[in-house]
């Protein structure tokens, strides 16, 4: 493992995500980077012993919650909503990676990137409806969830397996 | 335990411990400000934006400063106009009293250069033939005598000025009467001739014109004597006069013609 990097890459998201959301356009950064790592996690045990089993996905889902408890803290919203979906997000990906399921391929990237991505808007909305009755589907948030489902296509599709290596 | 069950295990957990949390939440403020979990966040978070709103403040001072200069030099110009208009209205109320004061026809022109010819010490005006200037017109100020006419155009004049050499005009001093003709010297200075030694000049007696010339209107004010001297034991005195009007000054005049 290479805690580090991750540490760092997290970093990067967040400020990137908070940055350019404040100032230009609402991103979701990080579905794409949790889904990466649960990708090259799947990878890495894959690697390491012929398949990847549950430890990717354990590896994965841990670091989803981490994520998901991080973002929720820093936006000020509803404990638990970003870490419902961001481990979820991290769960699934290391096991649709694992190639026992599916190999990957610039076009599967690509719709992996946008179910998780679809998955990771479900769960927020979802909890908010349920915990925090407020207005949910305006406009605007139509508009990021176009958005970022389209981001979070190119980034899939773009983003190959052995650049982002988890060790 | 089976593979499968694993990721069944998972994913429960996944989902509980989110809605646990969530449960908890429920009717609550969140956590709580005094969580042990938010504390570090609402820390950063105001730290976050207590330095967006220094910056924010920062632009805002930088832009109102920038205003500001522009606003002090757009202020200053202003103010500069202003007096110029200030000015402007002095000089023009100084030449409505001329009008008053005299009985001669009188036509405001104002001065829009130098002269062009070097061997000259002349000004433009900006009034010509189609006004009614015509040559050897006086050039007055409420000071006094500024020259003559010697060149007309169609919209603009020539004014030869007293401090050129070929201007002459015949005087009188103001108390003793006595008549003599001013010249230019090229200088500030002028020359006042034709001053018998005899003739007793105090220095600062007013010098004003005599209208003998046929050129001049009587009683102009040209200026002071300024220095006499009796040596050198020619027929006539040297006299310097100073005149009352600096022609550098001059940016408003009238052209006074005999009647």
């Amino acid at each position: 493992m290479n805690p580090l990097f991750w540490a760092l890459l997290t970093g990067l998201a967040f400020v990137v995500q908070t940055v350019v959301s404040t100032v230009l356009i609402p991103l979701n950064l990080t579905v794409v980077l949790v889904a990466l790592f649960g990708r090259a996690s799947a990878h890495h045990y894959t690697e390491q012993h012929g398949f990847s089993g549950v430890r990717a996905e354990y590896a994965a889902a841990g670091f989803g919650l981490f994520v998901g408890l991080f973002e929720d803290l820093i936006s000020g919203a509803l404990v638990g909503s970003g870490m419902l979906s961001k481990g979820l997000t991290g769960f699934l990906s290391a096991m649709i990676f694992s190639d026992v399921l599916f190999r990957w391929t610039p076009v599967f990237g690509a719709a992996a990137m946008i179910a998780l991505t679809g998955l990771d808007w479900l769960c927020l909305l979802g909890v908010r409806a349920f915990f925090a009755p407020s207005p949910l589907m305006s406009g605007a948030t139509m508009q990021a969830v176009v958005l970022q489902v389209v981001l979070s296509g190119i980034l899939g599709m773009a983003l190959r397996p052995g650049r982002l290596r988890i060790a | 335990m089976g593979k499968a069950r694993k990721r069944l295990l998972i994913a429960i957990v996944l989902v509980l411990i989110p809605l646990l949390l969530l449960t908890y939440q429920h009717g609550r403020a969140g956590l709580g400000s005094r969580s042990i979990l938010t504390l570090p966040f609402d820390a950063l978070n105001t730290l976050l934006a207590q330095t967006g709103r220094t910056m924010q403040e920062w632009r805002t001072a930088l832009e109102e400063n920038r205003k500001l200069k522009s606003d002090v030099v757009r202020l200053l110009i202003e103010q500069q106009q202003h007096q110029e208009v200030l000015n402007e209205n002095r000089r023009l109320r100084e030449l409505l009293s001329l009008k008053q004061s005299t009985r001669d026809r009188l036509l405001f022109a104002n001065v829009i250069g130098r002269g062009y010819d070097r061997m000259v010490t002349s000004i433009v005006i900006d009034k010509g033939e189609r006004d009614g200037v015509g040559k050897d017109m006086a050039l007055v100020t409420p000071r006094g005598l500024v020259g003559k006419v010697t060149a007309v155009r169609a919209s603009f004049s020539d004014v030869l000025l007293l401090r050129d050499p070929s201007f002459s005009a015949a005087v009188r001093l103001q108390q003793s009467r006595q008549e003599g003709v001013i010249s230019g010297t090229g200088s500030r200075l002028l020359t006042l001739k034709y001053i018998p030694p005899e003739e007793p000049v105090p220095v600062g007696e007013v010098v004003l014109t005599s209208g003998l010339d046929g050129i001049f209107p009587e009683g102009i004010p040209v200026g002071t004597i300024a220095t006499v001297s009796r040596d050198g034991g020619g027929f006539f005195q040297a006299i310097e006069i100073l005149p009352f009007q600096d022609d550098a000054k001059v940016e408003e005049a009238a052209l006074m013609s005999r009647r």
